[in-house]
């Protein structure tokens, strides 16, 4: 059983099975990457498919038969191998000029089939950049290891995205001439010279444009030069945020595994802890991994994204990247999904705030002085512990997995004629039970000289 | 070196001044180009022809014209340009001149 696939021929429909069809693509294909000209290409083409049209409808009884891959291969012989096509274009004068242009073209990133040991990203990398591919591969492997492992996904994403080389104009392609300065000097004289050709030809036509000529041909010059230096400072911004991305995503990833120490990125210092360790206390431990790894990804997948688009201007390579660009935007979407559900699920448990008063009277003191201090506090903790603030209130998270909170102390007029205290406890809840119940269970020392 | 080879070279040198020969006659399309061209055996593959038509007409020898078909969709019919009338004078002349120096070669001993 094969698949059947329907086709538009110049206006005509015709059903192909799809070995046939992936034949008669390639066909057209190859013969539309051997012109250097794209609208000439493209007319050709055309023609081509109203010929190939005509064929194909002589020789079905009916419309609806399917073209199978044999009567493909009889059109091909009919319409000529594309070198047959190409090599006959290519005469005097044309031929200097499509060797030339085929010298002139610049490189694409490409993945090389003849040279792969797994996907050919590094046999093309060195095509691309004409190192020794020895070199590229040590290169690769002394990356991996020197990066945890993580080049090897800038490996699989290239993979993924840089197409083969399959039909000879790609691999010639893929060994084009590189871009550089001396290149782009090349063009810019060359560009000269065509100008000059064109201005001796205006010139032998009318007389009278001579000035105007001089004008364009300075004007063309300058366009010229202007579009180049434009290129190599974008060339040079691309690659500067292609770094920065490549050390965000590094530093997230960072982020994600180990936490950030105090010694760690300015970035996070805000508490002066340990981000995790401060957090940890306060949030759902599955919660907070899941949080904490759909917001890596709503950063990294743009960032990726971005740096990805920089590559491929940079390498100028041809990418079938929709699934790609599906998959990374659904993961994108589910990951901001994630987050604020879960975040929402955070934020209502801390939703509603509650207090209670412990009331003391102390009707055994007497005289008119009360005397407050400070009993067994741990100057230890102090030294080895982190704070944090929230809101006013400076806390402090011990290595006991206990926090301890800041004490505020007011005076006021007894109501009545003894001593009293009272202490407010106040904490957030999932509602004011909970708030309540929290609130309830703060636990502080009090000790009284005198019984009370 | 091979007579295929040879006789293939012979053929193209001549294609595009009889392309030109038959649209003076009358104008045509593709197809009636390559059906003239195939009984008088100067085209082995069809495919050659599309950039040789796209060249000519890119140099302004030629244009064309969609017209309607009583089969299928419109045509392109082709048709020389003033400077394809004179570009063809010029390679009559220069055909003439070859056939004549080639014949005095060959029957001179």
């Amino acid at each position: 059983m094969k698949r059947a696939v329907k086709i538009n021929l110049n206006g005509r429909i015709f059903h192909i099975d799809e070995d046939a069809f992936d034949k008669l693509k390639n066909y057209l294909d190859t013969i539309s990457s051997h012109f250097s000209n794209v609208e000439e290409s493209k007319e050709v083409i055309d023609d081509i498919e109203s010929r190939i049209a005509e064929l194909f409808e002589e020789r079905l009884k009916d419309q609806s038969q399917v073209i199978n891959d044999k009567q493909v291969e009889e059109i091909i012989e009919i319409m000529g191998r594309p070198e047959e096509i190409v090599d006959e274009e290519i005469q005097g004068e044309e031929k200097k000029r499509s060797y030339e242009s085929s010298n002139n073209k610049h490189r694409r990133l490409y993945r090389d089939p003849d040279n792969s040991v797994f996907g050919g990203v590094a046999a093309g990398l060195s095509a691309y950049f004409n190192i020794d591919i020895l070199v590229v591969r040590i290169l690769f492997v002394v990356l991996i290891l020197a990066g945890w492992g993580l080049p090897l996904i800038l490996y699989l994403v290239l993979w993924i995205a840089v197409p083969k080389a399959s039909t000879a104009a790609e691999k010639l392609e893929m060994k084009g001439e590189k871009v550089n300065v001396s290149n782009l000097e090349k063009k810019v004289r060359e560009e000269y010279e065509d100008v000059k050709e064109n201005f001796k030809k205006a010139r032998h036509s009318s007389a009278g444009r001579k000035t105007e000529d001089t004008f364009h041909e300075i004007f063309r010059i300058f366009g010229v030069i202007i579009v180049g230096f434009v290129k190599v400072i974008l060339a040079i911004i691309a690659v500067g945020f292609v770094i920065a991305g490549i050390s965000l995503i590094v530093s997230l990833i960072g982020l994600a595994f180990f936490g950030v120490g105090a010694s760690g990125w300015g970035l996070f210092h805000i508490w002066d802890a340990d981000l995790s360790h401060f957090i940890v206390p306060f949030i759902n431990p599955t919660n907070l991994t899941l949080i904490g790894v759909s917001a890596i990804l709503i950063v990294m997948i743009p960032v990726l994204a971005i740096i990805y688009g920089l590559f491929k201007a940079l390498f100028r390579f041809k990418a079938k990247d929709k699934a790609l660009g599906v998959v990374s935007f659904t993961l994108w979407f589910f990951a901001l999904f994630t987050t604020i559900t879960f975040g929402l699920i955070e934020i209502k448990e801390y939703s509603e705030s509650e207090d209670t008063i412990d009331s003391y009277r102390f009707e055994e003191i007497s005289g008119n002085t009360l005397h407050i201090s400070m009993s067994d506090f741990d100057e230890d903790l102090l030294e080895d512990n982190e704070f944090f603030r929230f809101g006013e209130n400076q806390y402090l998270m011990a290595s006991d997995e206990n926090i301890y909170g800041e004490v505020t102390i007011d005076f006021k007029k007894s109501q009545t004629e003894y001593f009293e205290m009272e202490i407010e406890k106040a904490s957030r809840g999932g509602d004011y039970e909970e708030a309540l119940d929290f609130a309830e269970n703060i636990e502080y020392n009090l000790q009284c000289r005198t019984p009370c | 070196m091979s007579v295929e080879n040879s006789k293939a070279q012979m053929r193209k040198g001549i294609l595009e001044y009889c392309i030109l020969l038959m649209l003076s006659r009358k104008d045509a399309y593709a197809t009636d180009i390559i059906n003239q061209l195939k009984t008088a055996k100067l085209i082995v593959v069809e495919g050659t022809l599309y950039p040789l038509l796209t060249r000519q007409k890119n140099a302004g020898l030629l244009t064309y014209r969609w017209e309607e078909s009583t089969q299928g969709p419109p045509r392109k019919y082709y048709t020389l340009t003033e400077i394809g009338k004179s570009y063809l004078k010029e390679l009559d002349k220069s055909w003439i001149e070859l056939v004549n120096s080639i014949e005095s070669i060959r029957k001179s001993k």
